[in-house]
């Protein structure tokens, strides 16, 4: 039996992609094992059950990463205000031990205001319904942030909607291979059919099927529109932070980061254009003194 | 449970991968140029390989048995290789013409560093492609030309070129930056999710009792997953340029406002190609070879996939075949 310290051994021993696949793929043989045993004993009604019960297994490794996206899960400006908060405070606190500065209060009230409108936004990403209320609920802040986040929410609930499809699609085809396996099954003599030629008949029906399924317009689209608007919630919620903090933040938004690195390649483009240049004068000026 | 339980013997097996030595001759911020050491490198010209931006150059020296690297050096070739790094965010801005710049430093340099004219480009995959577009850009640099598994003719029905041709690839890249190691082995997964996720699995499950076998998967599973992220500029210039345009085979693709002229590609080519090619099908190299000027050209093909062109005992024959033509014209 293989027991938690070994598995951690692997964890740290395999990248993290082939870890996981090669445990669910150890879950799945098991299952698949069980689906034989009832293939021998002609239930084929069991095989079916088992084998559609393995999508969660196979395409578990796709749909689990959306969860990550979760947009009330991910409440990404949460951290970012705290952060702030905190950072703020803590200037409030030096001020007011080297300055004595009276307007503290003022920026208390400033933060508390900050604090105040993260709690309404956590509030209305939970209830991607409730966009409208932004305009009401947060009359102050910039119109870009406004804009922003009113698109993020747009672009999350197509997200949404594409996933749903998208699991639609994939499952379908998986139950309809499993059904076709099964047919196919019927033909075979269970004695002749060993375990691991068990196993191939179902792989080779299901990729059959897939190969089919990739390369179909309708799922091309869906799979594309499902990513694209992924993306765009992505850049939407990081366009609405950076509105959001611009006025008073102390520290470099990524948009004035990329920038920087894109003058820092600019200028690194023209130092090798110049070196080429004077290289090539080297060349020529040697060349004259001989 | 009894399968899980046999994962228990990965442990036993230490899968190392990279066999050949090598000295870090130069580094530029990202890139870096490598010199394979070798006994005897008495031929003339020497070889520089030019490994793709996805993924790392070591699946061509994998193990002794299969390593490319080690049956050039055995050849009494000059092997040089460039590593394209690990991109970071600070890098996004990276752009195709940056490879072509850093492929012309490096030829220069192995011509200074060994008095000779010319050298001999081995590109792999979008490597490949990168060997051909610096070949018809600077064609008297170049005195071989070697290319295999590469798609030039983007415009293929494969999983993969249709993906590639469906997304958009500003939509990634303006909410991420570079298209990171872990979107790509998600992007690889979904194009063939049964052959890559349950299939290969399910095979190395039947195989728990052959360490040699689980050695190996272990080894291609570190490679395959070993994903660095491709820098924004370049995924939008080759997903939108190369996948959806196609402007590599049409003869249309401009770098610096150099075009890439596929006919002044004049020297000795050598195209290696895997029939079984789910990334870059033989119908997407073909044409290529048809548009090129050189006389002296060859096609070698065999029946495996991708990464089995590189890493199968069974391309052996095709390999001694190619050692031996870079060899013969690299006197």
């Amino acid at each position: 039996m293989i027991v938690v310290d070994e598995l951690i051994k692997l964890y740290f021993k395999l990248p993290k992609e082939s870890f996981e696949l090669i445990l669910r793929n150890a879950i799945i043989r098991e299952k698949l094992f069980k689906a034989w045993k009832s293939f021998l004993d002609s239930d084929f009604d069991d095989v079916e059950r088992i084998t559609n019960k393995i999508f969660d297994d196979v395409f578990g490794v796709f749909l689990r990463q959306f969860e990550f996206f979760d947009i009330r899960e991910q409440n990404p400006f949460n951290e970012l205000i705290k952060s702030y908060v905190d950072f703020t405070n803590s200037m409030i606190k030096f001020w007011s031990s080297f300055f004595e500065v009276e307007e503290r209060n003022l920026l208390k009230d400033f933060l508390d205001y900050w604090a105040k409108m993260n709690e309404k936004f956590g509030k209305v990403l939970e209830y991607t319904s409730m966009k409208n209320e932004i305009f009401q609920k947060l009359p102050l802040i910039s119109k870009d942030a406004v804009v922003a986040i009113s698109k993020a929410i747009e672009s999350y609930e197509k997200f949404e909607n594409l996933r749903n499809e998208y699991e639609k699609i994939i499952l379908n085809a998986w139950k309809e291979s499993n059904k076709k396996f099964v047919e196919e099954l019927k033909t075979k003599d269970p004695e002749k059919l060993s375990f691991t030629d068990f196993i191939n008949v179902w792989i080779k029906e299901l990729s059959s099927n897939f190969d089919k399924i990739v390369k179909d317009e309708t799922f091309v689209k869906v799979q594309s529109e499902m990513l694209h608007s992924l993306m765009d919630f992505l850049k939407y919620t990081r366009i609405f932070n950076e509105s959001l903090v611009t006025p008073t933040n102390p520290f470099a938004l990524k948009s004035e980061m990329d920038e920087a690195y894109k003058r820092i390649h600019d200028l690194k483009r023209e130092v090798n254009e110049l070196k080429k240049k004077v290289k090539k004068l080297e060349q020529k000026v040697e060349e004259f003194g001989k | 449970m009894k399968f899980l339980n046999n994962v228990k013997n990965i442990l036993k097996i230490d899968a190392k991968v990279g066999c050949s030595s090598y000295d870090v001759v130069h580094e530029d911020w990202l890139f870096r140029l490598l010199r394979f050491k070798g006994k005897k490198k008495t031929l003339r010209y020497p070889v520089l390989v030019i490994y793709a931006y996805i993924n790392r150059p070591y699946v061509m020296d994998l193990y002794d048995e299969v390593s490319i690297i080690r049956k050039e050096l055995n050849a009494s070739l000059d092997v040089w290789m460039i590593d394209w790094g690990y991109p970071k965010q600070a890098d996004k801005f990276i752009k195709i013409e940056d490879y072509i710049d850093y492929i012309d430093f490096c030829v220069e340099y192995i011509k200074e560093a060994r008095g000779v004219e010319k050298v001999t480009l081995h590109g792999y995959c979008l490597g490949g492609d990168l060997a051909i577009v610096y070949s018809a850009l600077y064609p008297d640099n170049v005195k071989n030309l070697v290319i295999q598994a590469l798609p030039i003719d983007f415009h293929t029905d494969n999983a993969l070129a249709v993906w590639a041709r469906n997304i958009k690839p500003e939509k990634i890249t303006d909410a991420i930056g570079n298209v990171s190691g872990d979107i790509l082995n998600f992007a690889f997964l979904i194009v063939d999710p049964i052959r890559l996720i349950l299939s290969k699995y399910q095979g190395l499950l039947e195989n728990m009792d052959n360490e040699k076998f689980i050695e190996n998967f272990l080894r291609m599973d570190k490679w395959i997953f070993d994903s660095p992220s491709i820098p924004a500029e370049t995924f939008k210039e080759y997903i939108k340029e190369w996948y959806h345009e196609n402007k590599l085979i049409r003869n249309e693709y401009f770098v610096k406002g150099k075009k890439v002229d596929l006919k002044k590609i004049n020297m000795p080519v050598l195209v290696l190609v895997a029939e079984k090619d789910h990334i870059s099908p033989p119908e997407s190299v073909k044409p290529f070879f048809d548009k090129i000027s050189s006389k002296d050209k060859l096609l070698l093909s065999v029946k495996k996939g991708h990464i089995g062109l590189s890493t199968s005992r069974a391309a052996k024959e095709m390999w001694d075949k190619a050692i031996e033509w870079i060899a013969k014209r690299s006197k």
